[in-house]
């Protein structure tokens, strides 16, 4: 079972998350908006980052880039929410570039199970 | 009968009277030359008619007179002298009424009796007219008929002749003036005249009182010669009123004088010489008088014919010196190749920029006109005057500053009596402003017609009655009726065919009737293959100058392809619009999404054995599933969202597709490709699944509008540049289902719009193909008609530089 940190603002896709990852007997951390997140990241410990991509001041990307500038850091896997806003887009494509793996909201247990799995190596 | 043959009866019969009246009563009285007097008479006709001159005749027939009596007569000199008289007179009457009858009276002057006299004039008669010579005529037979049964009954004793003297007294004196003027007519020359009629009844009475009264012959003749004058002078003055009053004065005088015994007449036996005399005043008297009263007459009237025509002469001149044309009249010389200038207008001198003080002669063909222009005028104009009565051209004159001004010329010749042409009259105008006018017009001409010719726009020219007078050639193309074929044919019936093109044409053409111009009016004709055009017209109804409509000028402009592009931006717009909106919604709604679709999942692990709330879960997953790929479909049109790009070569890519999608086809639809596997290579940017879902997107449609029956043809094409490089790249895809109607077509990439039953698809299919290729930069056009399949064409640039993406 994994130690998850797992960065999302709206309150209810966290809550949700949560219980789906609690539900799979992983241990759960979580982080209301990007600066929390980050310097949760910082302190260690996870197994994986889960960060959605847009929030406000501090975004997924951010987080990204951060974790990136560390020696030695957890796997990442970002979540979009797709979207018409031209940063949803853009935001998008950085993200491709700095998580190790990205899906597009709404995701389902086992989609979510199967990218753990992948990025966990198991 | 001729006009000779009546002259020649007229002068025997007046003749003969003449000699009844002169020399008969003399032979009764006296042992005379009766014997020889029937000679005399056609030899005086004959003279007067071979010689026709007054003197001459007299002077012969005066001569043969004479002569006769003094070789043959015994007359004593008073009645050869008489006889001599009679026998001058007579040819001379012949004569007169020979002329008169030969050529109507006309006009006598005073100064022309002696030309008449001398028979010179043809146009000068003698007598007065017809009546007074009638009445002369009738009033001497009388008095000669009269005087000749009272001999034939009583004898020739002197009682008899005095008798027949005094019935030709009284014929000539009383009868013939009543006939001739009329007492009324004798009254007012009376009055009117009363010096002339004085001087008449003064002479005759105190002169002819005095011949009788002093026995003596040279007296008498003196007495006689000095009281003609004012006898001529008075019936001259006084006209044939004034000459009547010379037969009863005469004629009372010599009854006197008889009477009496006194004077000359005393001495002869009986009354013949006082009545020859008599008769012979009378009548010249009355002669004098009708020839005056003539000339009177005549000479008024030619009197204001002469002014009339001066007046008229005057007023021509002054519109001659006015004008601006250039007027000239000359004699022609011998050869008619030159001319010699009479009269040249001031418009001549004006048009020719010369002083008139030059003078006629400076107007010679050479300064006048130039070179070329002199040798038309002595080729060709001055010859074709002479020939056919005129000349009308156009040749030009030497202005003094040097230049050439164009004219236009009238040449009319003159023939004198002889008909032969010596002179020719010329009318000249300066028409340099007309010749400006005209070139000006033809420029302006040749430039309307130039544009007309090659504007894109319709040019139509329409009769009242509907029917086509020109079309340019835009109306060609845009009509596809040849122009020929358009001519003279109904326009509005030619072109507008359904009941809605017509209608609209006939509102348009009901407005034009209240307003004659129109602009902006939209009409829809049909070409000649069927389809239309959209043309927007401006219309201008022409009037001719009495208000009536001359024509319709229509010119269009073809805007059907504008109509196609601003329908084209409206739907791009739309669809902008839409997809904007369904983009910010998908965001939203992914994130509800969310906790349906991941606690579902929680729910199932949760539910264990429950069976029906596994089923429960099942269920509402299946359809949030379903959602999630509403929700994926539009934010695909929405281009938020699509495959990774890259450059591929189409041919190549479009074969792996159709590869991909063939096995997936229904058996009952056959599925053929062209283009795919030769031809040069065609790189644009697409991405392979995104390529995938567009021909698989629109194959669905295809086999659902085909009702899962028939053909579906893949094509891919290129369109080349000037170097025959491909510049975009087509796939088109065509089906044989039943075609759209216009507002399917239309509406065929909207998101949710559906000609399906509900719920057989997501409504997206056809605006996430759209949304692909937009976002590859490419174009989409549908080409579908009930009844006719349809055929979906997609456009992609190609890239500049080739690359070889997936392919």
């Amino acid at each position: 079972m994994a130690n998850i940190l797992l960065i999302e603002d709206m309150d209810g896709v966290r809550d949700t998350l949560e219980i789906m990852l609690s539900a799979q007997g992983h241990s759960v951390t979580t982080a209301a908006n990007g600066n929390d997140g980050l310097s949760r990241a910082k302190q260690g410990g996870f197994d994986v980052v889960i960060t959605d991509i847009i929030m406000p001041d501090t975004d997924g990307n951010d987080v990204l880039v951060e974790l990136r500038k560390q020696a030695k850091r957890p796997p990442t896997i970002a979540l979009s929410g797709g979207g018409s806003k031209v940063s949803a887009d853009d935001a998008l494509q950085l993200a491709r570039q700095h998580a190790d793996q990205v899906m597009t909201k709404p995701v389902t247990q086992s989609e979510l199970n199967d990218a753990l799995s992948s990025v966990l190596g198991g | 009968m001729t006009a000779h043959a009546r002259a020649i009866a007229a002068t025997a019969i007046l003749g003969w009277l003449a000699y009844v009246a002169l020399a008969w009563p003399s032979s009764l009285t006296s042992a005379s030359a009766s014997s020889l007097d029937p000679l005399w008479l056609p030899a005086g006709v004959a003279v007067a008619l071979v010689i026709r001159h007054g003197p001459w005749i007299v002077a012969v027939s005066a001569a043969g007179g004479l002569t006769a009596n003094l070789l043959w007569g015994e007359a004593g000199p008073w009645l050869t002298a008489a006889y001599t008289a009679g026998t001058a007179l007579t040819p001379l009457v012949a004569g007169i009424v020979f002329q008169w009858v030969d050529d109507p009276p006309r006009v006598l002057a005073p100064r022309l009796m002696w030309r008449a006299f001398q028979w010179r004039d043809s146009d000068v008669p003698i007598l007065g007219n017809e009546r007074s010579a009638l009445a002369f005529l009738l009033a001497t037979l009388a008095a000669g008929g009269v005087g000749t049964a009272w001999i034939a009954l009583f004898g020739a004793d002197d009682t008899a002749t005095a008798a027949w003297g005094i019935s030709v007294v009284l014929g000539v004196a009383i009868v013939a003036p009543a006939v001739l003027v009329g007492p009324r007519a004798l009254a007012r020359a009376v009055r009117a005249r009363p010096l002339e009629s004085a001087a008449i009844a003064l002479t005759l009475v105190g002169v002819h009182y005095a011949i009788f009264v002093v026995p003596v012959a040279w007296t008498h003749a003196a007495a006689t010669l000095a009281g003609a004058p004012p006898v001529v002078w008075g019936a001259l003055r006084l006209g044939r009123a004034g000459a009547a009053l010379v037969p009863p004065l005469t004629a009372a005088v010599v009854l006197t004088g008889t009477m009496l015994n006194h004077g000359p007449f005393a001495s002869f036996d009986g009354w013949a010489v006082p009545t020859a005399y008599l008769m012979v005043v009378s009548a010249v008297a009355w002669l004098l008088g009708g020839h005056a009263e003539t000339v009177w007459r005549a000479e008024s009237t030619r009197e204001i014919r002469r002014r009339a025509a001066e007046t008229a002469r005057d007023r021509l001149m002054e519109l001659l010196e006015t004008t601006s044309d250039f007027v000239l009249t000359a004699e022609l010389d011998r050869d008619r190749r030159d001319i010699k200038p009479l009269y040249a207008n001031n418009g001549a001198w004006r048009l020719l920029g010369v002083s008139s003080s030059r003078g006629l002669t400076e107007l010679t063909l050479e300064r006048v006109y130039p070179l070329w222009a002199v040798r038309i005028m002595r080729g060709d104009a001055i010859p074709t005057a002479v020939d056919e009565g005129i000349w009308r051209g156009e040749l030009a004159v030497c202005h003094a500053g040097g230049h050439e001004i164009p004219v236009s010329q009238v040449l009319v010749p003159h023939r004198d009596a002889g008909g032969e042409v010596r002179a020719v009259s010329t009318i000249i105008r300066d028409i340099a402003g007309a010749k400006e006018t005209e070139r000006a017009l033809r420029r302006e001409k040749a430039f309307t017609d130039h544009v007309v010719a090659t504007s894109p726009n319709l040019v139509v020219s329409i009769c009242p009655d509907g029917t086509v007078r020109f079309v340019n050639p835009a109306v060609e193309r845009a009509t596809g009726h040849a122009r020929e074929s358009l001519l003279g044919t109904d326009w509005w019936r030619t072109v507008f065919h359904t009941p809605q093109q017509r209608g609209d044409a006939e509102r348009v053409l009901a407005n034009l009737a209240e307003h004659d111009e129109l602009t902006d009016q939209v009409l829809t004709l049909a070409t000649r293959d069927g389809t239309e055009r959209v043309v927007s017209w401006s219309f201008l109804r022409r009037r001719g100058p009495d208000g009536e409509p001359i024509e319709i000028i229509a010119h269009g402009r073809d805007i059907t392809a504008d109509r196609e592009e601003i329908a084209r931006q409206q739907q791009q717009e739309q669809l902008r619009a839409l997809g904007e909106m369904a983009g910010g919604m998908a965001h939203e709604l992914n994130n509800a999404l969310q906790p349906v679709v991941g606690l579902l999942g929680v729910m199932r692990d949760q539910a264990g054995g429950d069976a029906t709330l596994g089923r429960c879960v099942d269920t509402m997953e299946t359809h949030t599933l379903h959602a999630r790929r509403i929700v994926t479909d539009v934010l695909a049109f929405a281009r938020q969202q699509g495959p990774d790009v890259a450059v591929f070569e189409l041919r190549g890519l479009t074969r792996e597709v159709v590869d991909f999608i063939g096995p997936l086809m229904v058996d009952s639809v056959r599925l053929t490709a062209e283009g795919l596997d030769a031809g040069p290579p065609l790189d644009v940017e697409t991405s392979r699944n995104g390529l995938i879902q567009v021909v698989q997107n629109i194959t669905n449609n295809a086999v659902d509008a085909m009702d899962g029956k028939g053909t579906i043809h893949v094509a891919v094409g290129a369109e080349t540049n000037e170097a025959g490089e491909p510049e975009r790249a087509r796939i088109a895809i065509t089906d044989t289902g039943p075609g759209m109607d216009r507002v399917s077509a239309r509406n065929l990439f909207n998101p949710f719009y559906t000609t399906k039953d509900v719920g057989s698809g997501t409504g997206l299919g056809m605006a996430v193909v759209y949304g692909l290729v937009t976002h590859w930069n490419g174009t989409i056009d549908v080409d579908s008609e009930p009844g006719a399949g349809t055929t979906i064409t997609i456009t992609l640039p190609c890239t500049a530089a080739g690359g070889t993406g997936g392919a």
